[in-house]
């Protein structure tokens, strides 16, 4: 399947602010200084923190830096959702003469998440 | 952030191709590659070099290694290379260079065009390559403080000429709807 993305942009967006690979380290306060190179070789990804202060500091989402990374996460979530709806549309809706409420509620969700996706795609 | 500025034209043959979103534009010398990735419709999204030791008789074979590195990190869904003026005339060196990327990326299921430096030049109205590169600081300001000073005729050429070289060959790519596929 073609990529739309690369793994990451971090490499863009610093090359196009003009800051060096050490600067960014020190500003985002990295644990190492070559950790913004292993990253933005896709070597390792950034701590949380790293990675909402890199949000910060080029002003883009975590998201669309790592929009790759992203893209491949978001397939395979997209596909456990799947399995875990098929999963619960299996269980029985009652069990010892009571409803599940936990199914239902749900169901619900799965049913509102679709909602929200086909409103996004329209 | 200083964005790569879409280019005025509404029309982007490469986006209504098949080839829709990147391509990795290559400048192949004896002793380096200058690089360029360019992304849909114009942006820019990584450049460099990648040297070889003079000494390097492995060259060759360091480029056939690099290329895939290249690839799996950018992704591109095409790769161009720059042809020179004279292929009967370019160095041995050269060619098997350019001959051991041209196979990396065809191991790795990814075509191949080629663009001569003539037909980049017309696309930028350019008569040298400093008046390409020119135009590639202008379109591209990221590039700008790397652009070069004019070389006199008993200078050598820079090695970070090649990547202004290969950013024009990308975006002229994009831009041309005749392209030559190698492989």
């Amino acid at each position: 399947m073609v990529r739309s993305h690369i793994d990451n942009y971090l490499g863009t967006h610093r090359r196009h602010s003009g800051l060096s690979q050490a600067e960014v380290a020190w500003i985002v306060e990295a644990e190492f200084p070559d950790v913004i190179s292993r990253i933005e070789r896709g070597d390792r990804l950034p701590t949380l923190k790293v990675a909402l202060r890199l949000e910060v500091l080029f002003g883009v989402p975590v998201g669309a830096i790592f929009a790759g990374t992203r893209e491949h996460l978001a397939r395979r979530v997209e596909h456990r959702v799947r399995v875990h709806y098929r999963r619960i549309k299996a269980q029985p809706a009652m069990t010892k003469g009571r409803r599940v409420p936990s199914r239902e509620a749900k169901l619900a969700w799965h049913g509102a998440r679709l909602s929200r996706r086909r409103a996004v795609r329209s | 952030m200083a964005r790569c500025p879409p280019l005025p034209e509404a029309r982007c043959p490469f986006v209504n191709g098949p080839y829709r979103r990147r391509v990795l534009a290559v400048d192949v010398h004896a002793t380096y590659i200058g690089f360029a990735v360019i992304e849909a419709p114009q942006h820019l999204i990584a450049w460099g070099l990648v040297q070889f030791t003079k000494h390097d008789r492995a060259t060759p074979s360091r480029a056939g290694f690099e290329t895939p590195r290249m690839i799996a990190r950018f992704h591109p869904d095409a790769v161009v290379v720059t042809m020179p003026r004279n292929l009967k005339l370019a160095k041995d060196r050269i060619a098997r260079v350019r001959e051991a990327f041209t196979a990396a990326a065809v191991r790795a299921k990814v075509p191949v065009f080629e663009i001569g430096r003539l037909e980049y030049l017309a696309v930028f109205k350019a008569r040298t390559r400093y008046g390409a590169a020119v135009a590639m600081a202008e379109r591209y300001p990221a590039l700008a403080p790397r652009l070069h000073k004019p070389r006199k005729i008993w200078q050598s050429e820079g090695h970070y000429a090649s990547v202004f070289d290969a950013a024009a060959a990308g975006t002229a790519f994009m831009i041309l709807k005749r392209r030559r596929r190698v492989a």
